[in-house]
């Protein structure tokens, strides 16, 4: 079988995509800027993330519970009172109030947090609560005061009962009690089903840029390709070596990605005591069908982004070429991340959209098998094709000693020039 | 061994350029081919043809019996190519970049064969370190071990002793004698007359991607009156510029 150039069965095509493939990792594997950015990214940004929320988050409560809410208060000595709780008196310690003067003024210099103004009449409180929302330590000691005047009131009820010879039952004679009857949707299976795949397509592209433009751009730059495209061995193979290299490194990423996203969940669900909840009912057959889809879009994303940065001429310019690529591809991944966006005949044929519906269809637990192979067909067919397309303009003199751009892309040679 | 027939090359940038035109030679084996030239004579390119890695306009060449369009991987299985500007991948060690050019190059069995080249350019003490740290005579002997690694019988070098200094130019130059004494066929670039009067058994004068004359050095000088080569390539640059 001939497709486009050499027979692809030739065992001599196979080591050399083979010997490629293998030197083209071990040398990015070597590349500080690969490690950092392709797999340290995707392996360290989740947990990173996480941890700096719950330093910044349990700095922040420290921080609320060493300062008091600072309210002027004004009106009934009982309802003063109630307000001003002693600490000890209540169980909540970040629920203190100091009493400060300074009314309005103060609260609009930002001395105090709160001005409560309490009028009686008769049995009735009227209450007015003054505070500037924009500043956080001002709407905590809002917060306090209505809770605390919510005390007061019910309090005040359960008095005015007794002294109508009624219980404090009688008051609270109906709760409503709430019950969700869904069906038990697992913590991690629904926050992974809405953020995994679109994250998984995000880092594919982020993971494939650099080793991409390495590969080829990057080799041109420093004049080893002339070196390889000398050799006995078809350009296709070289290419596909080298595709496969940058595919690799994805697949690399991305389960490195999945790792650190997983343990990162378990972890904040033991700090937050929730561990009984964090399930994944993802099933054996779903995982087979997502799979192969995952692993044809990793070699389209590959090859993709290979041609994409094949035109161009330095480093720069490929960086560019390749960031443009990633933001087109994104389009589609988000299409996959709407709400209503759902996997069907459709839907399967467009890649990367096609991918976020699958692992979204498949951490659901509830994914088709054809959508599933349409998908992989579709990706497969795409990737092999920009295979044969890079393999193709491998072959031309302008690619391997950096001719001018093609006519569409010279705005990127011309931006380059300008610096 | 090499044979060269009207081999034409243009490119367009915008405006077209002729960078080869019209050139045939051919060289046997256990001869050393000279082509001399200025910079931008269109030396590169043609020996970029010759390895493949261009295709040409017009005309063609067989090398070793492959036609270089019709059987390029032939050609390459043929030749043994060192630029100049040739590079080495910086983050492969020395013995990991002949491994990888004997895999590739299809060499029967490339530890020994990667084995016996490291040992032939006394590289064994600088085996296990990275190609960018070695100095520029090991790098280009690695250069030379990358180019000759699958024991080809054609061996073209694109202005190899260029930007090198003079122990390490003798390096390559001596090497090249070796490879003279061992009947290959070797097609030697070059813009350094002494080099040329040094190596090659016949040299080719190219300008402005003309032949102008092929010949031996002593024929040159027979036919020009000329002592040195210097002046042999003068004479035919102005002669070719009274004919225009």
């Amino acid at each position: 079988m001939r497709l486009l150039g050499p027979p692809v069965y030739d065992r001599a095509v196979l080591r050399a995509i083979w010997t490629v493939l293998g030197k083209e990792l071990r040398e990015n594997l070597r590349d500080f800027h690969v490690l950092a950015y392709s797999l340290g990214f995707p392996m360290f940004f989740y947990p990173a993330l996480i941890w700096g929320i719950f330093q910044i988050a349990g700095l922040q409560a420290g921080t609320a519970e060493r300062e008091p809410g600072r309210v002027d208060v004004q009106g009934p000595e009982e309802a003063v009172a109630a307000l001003l709780v002693e600490p000890g008196e209540d169980e909540s310690g970040a629920w203190r109030v100091e009493r400060v003067r300074g009314g309005e003024d103060g609260l609009l210099a930002g001395e105090v947090d709160a001005v409560v103004r309490m009028t009686a009449d008769g049995e009735a409180l009227s209450v007015t609560v003054d505070h500037v929302s924009t500043r956080p330590r001002s709407a905590r000691a809002r917060g306090i005061v209505e809770t605390r005047l919510d005390q007061y009131r019910d309090g005040r009820l359960i008095e005015l009962a007794g002294d109508l010879g009624l219980s404090e039952t009688d008051l609270a004679d109906w709760d409503v009690e709430k019950s969700d009857r869904s069906p038990p949707v697992a913590l991690l299976s629904f926050v992974l089903s809405l953020l995994l795949p679109a994250q998984l397509a995000l880092i594919m592209l982020i993971a494939a840029l650099y080793p991409a433009v390495d590969v080829v751009v990057g080799e041109r730059e420093r004049n080893t390709l002339e070196t390889t495209m000398v050799s006995a061995v078809p350009r296709l193979a070289v290419m596909g070596g080298k595709v496969l290299a940058v595919a690799t490194i994805v697949g690399v990423a991305l389960a490195g990605n999945v790792l650190a996203l997983t343990l990162t969940v378990l972890h904040t669900a033991y700090s937050l005591e929730a561990v009984e909840e964090v399930t994944l009912d993802l099933s054996t057959g779903d995982l087979l069908l997502a799979l192969p889809v995952l692993a044809c879009t990793v070699l389209l994303v590959g090859a993709v982004m290979v041609l994409g940065v094949l035109p161009a001429k330095t480093f720069k310019q490929g960086e560019l070429a390749g960031t443009l690529v990633a933001m087109l591809a994104f389009v589609p991944a988000m299409a996959g991340v709407m709400p209503d966006a759902e996997l069907g005949r459709v839907t399967a044929l467009v890649p990367l959209t096609n991918c976020v519906l699958v692992g979204r269809e498949a951490i659901a637990g509830r994914l088709e098998w054809l959508p599933a192979l349409l998908a992989t067909g579709i990706n497969g067919g795409l990737g092999a094709l920009a295979l044969l397309a890079a393999g193709r303009l491998g072959r031309s003199g302008s690619f391997l000693f950096g001719g001018r751009m093609p006519r569409g892309l010279r705005w990127l040679e011309r931006r380059d020039d300008r610096g | 061994m090499i044979e060269v027939e009207g081999l034409t090359k243009r490119f367009y940038d915008p405006d077209e350029v002729v960078a080869v035109d019209d050139v045939s030679f051919a060289c046997a084996p256990g001869e050393v081919f000279g082509l001399l030239g200025p910079n931008g004579a269109g030396k590169t390119t043609c020996l970029r043809m010759l390895a493949t890695l261009l295709a040409p306009d017009d005309g063609t060449a067989r090398l070793d019996g492959h036609d270089v369009l019709e059987d390029p991987e032939g050609v390459r299985r043929a030749i043994g190519y060192l630029s100049s500007n040739t590079g080495l991948y910086g983050r492969l060690t020395c013995r990991e970049m002949i491994h990888y050019f004997a895999r590739l190059q299809g060499v029967a069995d490339p530890d020994r064969r990667t084995a016996e080249l490291i040992d032939r350019f006394d590289l064994s003490a600088f085996a296990t370190r990275r190609c960018d740290k070695l100095s520029t005579g090991n790098k280009q002997k690695v250069s030379i071990a990358r180019a000759i690694v699958h024991d080809p019988p054609i061996l073209i070098f694109d202005e190899p002793t260029s930007g090198l200094d003079v122990i390490v130019a003798q390096t390559v130059l001596e090497f090249i004698e070796g490879v003279r004494a061992s009947g290959r066929c070797v097609l030697y670039s070059t813009h350094i007359m002494s080099e040329a009067e040094r190596l090659c058994d016949r040299i080719g004068i190219l300008h402005r991607g003309r032949l102008l004359a092929i010949g031996s050095l002593d024929e040159l000088r027979e036919a020009t009156g000329e002592r040195y080569l210097e002046s042999i390539f003068l004479h035919y640059v102005r002669q070719e510029g009274r004919e225009e």
